[in-house]
């Protein structure tokens, strides 16, 4: 017998058949995987929606009874949304306008305003790994940000979460500006921008677009 | 990925990566697992690659990871399986037969150094690239491999 060496040598002449049945096997599996994707789009663009719209206006409520903030009602609608997927389409990297107008009182110049946003970040488990990073921004012309303008939520996994459904999760964000009115043109609307920010893995189809309803909503601003 | 796209990239390298998987598993049946987990997971990355040769590393690299975890799957019941090729080298080869018999008596890390060198006729540049290791340790595992064989036959 040869030594191992020159039968190693040998061994790439040895013929290794692919079995024909194989092929029918993965295109099966791969066109499964395409038709499951497209049922599942819908319904998690309907359940994302519902569920970033409804927590905004219900932990709005909870913050607005803390002490030391004199609690001013405005009603927010989120009349506009723009996004370079078209119309009504929020996610991925969409922002939301919010009209506002006064229900009780006037914004007076140079008062500051606490607005508390809750946000819930609603994700398939399944995409999650795709998600490193979430950035929530507002820009609201007449007003002056006097806190930050853009937060940065990067550690959302390690935060606390609820199932939200089967295979999704979301993770609840509290955030704060303070906003001054500058007096120096007319209030009408405040501008929220989400971002998904996506790791190489990310694949964009996948992650949906929300669709963003068109219902009046109220939010409390805080007179700080 | 487009269907379309995935068929190109599947004719392109299903016989390659079905003999990596056959060299580290030396069973059709586990090796038509991995092949399928393979593409599998290489259709649901999405991934697009500056050059072919790192889309070749890539996924020569699942079909390694898959291979390997099929292996562990079956690590208590694991028997050689008498397949076609065996069969058909036991007709022409004893030799050749003999030899698969012992590589399947590596350690997975030196089937995959075989696989790769003696199989695909890779070079150890292009290995360290799929490894991710450098070509001195590929050399070295290389040689490994080659002592442990010699082990297993005179121990046999």
């Amino acid at each position: 017998m040869d030594n191992i060496e020159n039968l190693l040598t040998k061994l790439g002449e040895v013929k290794i058949d692919f079995p024909s049945s194989l092929d029918n096997i993965i295109y099966t599996k791969i066109k499964d995987i395409n038709s499951k994707k497209k049922i599942k789009k819908p319904f998690f663009i309907a359940t994302f929606a519902s569920v970033l719209v409804s927590t905004i206006v219900v932990i709005m409520l909870a913050f607005s009874s803390r002490e030391g903030f004199e609690n001013t009602p405005f009603s927010i609608t989120n009349e506009k949304v723009i996004n370079d997927g078209g119309d009504n389409h929020l996610f991925p990297n969409g922002s939301i306008y919010y009209k506002i107008y006064s229900e009780q009182s006037e914004f007076e110049i140079n008062e500051s305003y606490q607005l508390d946003f809750y946000f819930g970040h609603s994700i398939k488990s399944e995409d999650l790994h795709m998600v490193d990073n979430f950035i929530i921004s507002i820009e609201a012309p007449g007003f002056d940000i006097i806190s930050k303008s853009i937060y940065e939520i990067s550690d959302f996994k390690s935060s606390t979460y609820y199932i939200r459904d089967e295979d999704q999760i979301t993770y609840p964000s509290n955030i704060s500006f303070i906003i001054t009115h500058s007096g120096n043109e007319d209030v009408s609307f405040i501008k929220i921008t989400y971002t998904l920010i996506y790791n190489e893995n990310s694949s964009f189809t996948d992650f949906a677009e929300i669709i963003a309803k068109k219902e009046e909503k109220k939010i409390f601003i805080s007179k700080n | 990925m487009d269907e379309n796209l995935f068929n190109q990239k599947y004719k392109m390298y299903k016989h390659m990566i079905f003999r990596v998987c056959y060299g580290i598993l030396n069973s059709i049946e586990d090796s038509e697992e991995a092949t399928q987990d393979t593409f599998i997971k290489f259709y649901k990355s999405n991934k697009a690659f500056p050059t072919q040769i790192d889309e070749q590393r890539y996924i020569v690299r699942i079909a390694i990871n898959a291979s390997k975890d099929v292996l562990r799957k079956r690590k208590n019941t694991y028997e050689l399986h008498e397949n076609v090729v065996i069969k058909e080298i036991k007709q022409n080869n004893k030799e050749m037969e003999y030899l698969l018999q012992i590589i399947d008596k590596l350690k997975p890390k030196y089937k995959v150094i075989i696989t790769l060198k003696y199989i695909e006729k890779m070079s150890n540049k292009e290995i360290s690239s799929i490894l991710n290791i450098s070509e001195a340790a590929v050399r070295k595992r290389q040689q490994r491999a080659i002592e442990q064989l010699k082990q297993i036959e005179r121990n046999h």
